[in-house]
């Protein structure tokens, strides 16, 4: 808590500027007030929370675990094999080049407004940080340690399992909190650019009601959520993760 | 127990040869030290011995048999104790044995028994950060034992130590040398420690290394820190001191 401190009493100080600013401005189509944000937030509870929220969170879990998934066998088969990773690792950087709000719409002709749509853009955004920082785990891998095994006469397989995978671990829970607010950006984004639940849609329908505190309501919503699962993971992590300053 | 017959080696970056037609041998149960000033190539003999480098001629053999047709002849404990710092102490013991494939019971025995020999039998479940620097030494030096191998490797082990750690390792290493009865190779920068712990020493003087002199020690066993005070030990240290410092390059 006494670590936090100064974080809690900047954002106090900047909500409070806020609050003021909006009410200067007295535009809340414009400029909502944080508390005209949290009440609409109050207002809308029900079909926030019981149907956006969960459209959002199926996409974003979808996408998460698939992107875990992808990320994790790309960062594998490229340290294995210097050839898939001379020709993968170049793809790879590439797929970060696209933009993510112009290809949407194309998944949308593709795979029509079903959930694939979806989980695809919150792919295309998160696989990336997990693969790039576990291949960088397994690449931090010490050289001597690696020796000292071979020299106890162990297989390549042994070597991955009880030496880089352990190496990589605190990678992987870095590339992990990076991955959740990306997948919850890449699923509200693709919400946004067509779906019919979710709580991108939910925005963007606010939008063109022209009701300031019904686009952030729900992006406060995500912000709140994502921050829940990384505090979570930070928990697992340290639980886990013991050694961190040891490597 | 290990021989080297005439071997050449050179790193494949280099464009000079690190070693050239070198033979030397050491006897089973010997405690033999390896002495020579720092980039001489002492820890390319060691990669060279358990297969981490390829020789480009010549032959080493251990008991008889070239190391190119064998398996867990020798066992290698690095300057770093590399412990690996996500198991508990009894888990980096076991991690020689679990790569042998031995059984979990089996295992767990061994580690036990090793750990009481080298009185850390507390410190099963501890985790390397928590032990002090002579402790992890002690940790590593039992992981190697525990490789079952005849032939230890061990390269400047005690380097890292404070000096007083040091000489009390150096006294535990001689009684854990006796117990096991294990042929060992040291290597060393420290001529006063390969004077008190070796039985002979190989002297490094040349770049490429040609020929490994052999000198005895005069010196029985067991010993103790008074022996090194003796007229005709001083004269050697210094005689090494010397020697060795004319290939230093500051």
């Amino acid at each position: 808590m006494k670590k936090n401190l100064p974080s809690i009493i900047l954002m106090i100080v900047l909500l409070g500027l806020w609050q003021i600013i909006a009410m200067i401005i007295n535009a809340h189509y414009i400029l909502p007030s944080p508390t005209q944000i949290l009440t609409k937030l109050w207002m809308l509870r029900e079909p926030l929370f019981l149907v956006h929220l969960p459209a959002t969170m199926v996409v974003t879990g979808l996408g998460l675990i698939i992107s875990i998934i992808i990320g994790l066998a790309f960062a594998i088969v490229m340290d294995m094999n210097e050839k898939i990773e001379n020709a993968l690792y170049p793809i790879i950087i590439a797929s970060q080049t696209i933009p993510t709000t112009a290809i949407a719409p194309l998944f949308v002709l593709w795979f029509g407004y079903s959930i694939w749509s979806k989980v695809l853009v919150t792919i295309l955004i998160t696989f990336f940080p997990i693969t790039i920082a576990v291949y960088d785990g397994f690449k931090s891998t010490k050289r001597e340690m690696e020796e000292l095994l071979i020299t106890y006469g162990a297989s390549k397989k042994d070597i991955f399992i009880k030496l880089k995978i352990p190496t990589a671990l605190p990678h992987f829970f870095s590339a992990i909190k990076m991955a959740v607010p990306l997948s919850i950006i890449g699923a509200a984004i693709a919400e946004w650019l067509g779906a019919q639940s979710g709580l991108g849609y939910f925005s963007k329908r606010m939008m063109s009601q022209l009701d300031g505190a019904g686009v952030f309501a729900p992006i406060v919503l995500l912000s709140a959520v994502a921050m829940i699962v990384v505090a979570i993971i930070n928990i697992i992590e340290k639980k886990v993760i013991t050694w961190r300053k040891e490597i | 127990m290990l021989e080297f017959k005439d071997v050449t080696f050179k790193y494949p970056e280099d464009d000079y040869k690190m070693l050239k037609d070198v033979s030397f041998s050491v006897e089973k149960c010997e405690f033999i030290s390896i002495i020579g000033a720092s980039g001489c190539g002492k820890s390319t003999i060691f990669r060279l011995i358990n297969g981490l480098e390829k020789m480009q001629s010549g032959e080493i053999s251990v008991n008889g048999d070239s190391i190119k047709n064998i398996k867990n002849y020798s066992a290698f404990m690095p300057q770093k104790d590399l412990l690996f710092p996500w198991r508990t102490v009894g888990d980096n013991l076991s991690l020689p044995l679990e790569l042998k494939k031995i059984k979990k019971d089996e295992r767990e025995k061994k580690v036990i028994d090793i750990l009481s020999e080298v009185g850390l039998s507390d410190y099963k479940d501890k985790f390397p950060k928590d032990l002090s620097g002579g402790m992890r030494q002690r940790v590593s030096f039992s992981r190697t034992l525990l490789t079952g191998s005849e032939l230890l490797l061990l390269d400047e082990p005690f380097s890292a130590l404070d000096s007083l750690t040091k000489i009390s390792m150096q006294e535990w290493l001689l009684e854990e040398w006796k117990h096991f009865n294990k042929t060992i190779l040291f290597i060393t920068h420290d001529v006063e420690e390969a004077i008190f712990l070796s039985k002979a020493i190989f002297v490094i003087q040349d770049k490429p290394i040609t020929q490994m002199e052999r000198i005895e020690i005069p010196l029985k066993y067991p010993r103790s820190r008074s022996d090194l005070q003796k007229p005709e030990i001083i004269e050697l240290k210094e005689s090494l001191i010397s020697r060795l410092r004319q290939k230093v390059e500051i």
